[in-house]
């Protein structure tokens, strides 16, 4: 099972919300894909509160996004306002770190090589991101 | 496909025993795992660190590790 997968089996709130969520994160990469780094993070304190999440998930957000998208910003100020936000422990925000870390590492490996959804995912996929959005990606492996 | 080309799943001893998890259950090699069977060592060692980090492995719950997940790579243009 995918990840995304995993989470909307695992998604507290209705399944349309899951899926807004899930387009909008992609749509925000998107948009800021060319954002100069050190705009990001002001960019993403106005994205993240319109993205549908709330609470801890929604501090967890902005956290794994700036680290995701411009990790030279990262900051000490930061982690402690993801603490204060979201009651992370020392141990949490290493761990944190560690998950985005692996997912751009693998991300990376994708788009160093052009490694494309699998065949058998692309209905999953579609379902998710769109159709649209599915389609740019395979067509982005081709080039 | 992907832009370069990698070896078969039992093209050597050490590949196979690598690509096992998968083959057993009947399944392909993920299209993000697949080209590391070029180097069998990096290949086992980055399951060893997903399994560490994600899928359960680290303090945060599977479900924060999704969402991290799931959030990472969308923002990166990454579906799979």
């Amino acid at each position: 099972m995918s990840h995304a997968g995993f989470l909307r089996d695992h998604w507290d709130g209705d399944d349309d919300a899951f899926l807004a969520l899930v387009r909008a994160l992609h749509a925000l990469g998107d948009a800021l894909a060319d954002t100069p780094p050190r705009q990001v993070p002001a960019a993403l304190d106005a994205a993240v509160s319109k993205l549908p999440a709330t609470g801890r998930d929604s501090a967890l957000l902005r956290f794994v996004l700036q680290l995701a998208l411009a990790p030279r910003t990262m900051t000490g100020e930061a982690v402690a306002r993801l603490q204060a936000e979201a009651g992370f422990d020392d141990r949490a925000v290493h761990d944190i770190v560690h998950v985005v870390a692996c997912f751009s590492y693998m991300n990376r490996l994708a788009d160093g090589v052009g490694v494309t959804l699998l065949e058998g995912r692309r209905p999953l996929a579609e379902e998710l991101f769109g159709a649209e959005a599915v389609a740019a990606h395979l067509d982005w492996g081709q080039r | 496909m992907p832009w370069i080309a990698y070896p078969a799943d039992d093209a050597t001893k050490e590949i196979e025993r690598a690509t096992r998890p998968w083959r057993r259950e009947g399944r392909p090699v993920p299209g993000v795992i697949a080209p590391m069977k070029h180097a069998p060592r990096t290949l086992r060692g980055v399951l060893q660190m997903n399994q560490a980090v994600t899928f359960g492995g680290s303090s945060l719950g599977q479900r924060t590790e999704e969402l991290i997940a799931t959030a990472t790579s969308a923002v990166n243009d990454c579906f799979y």
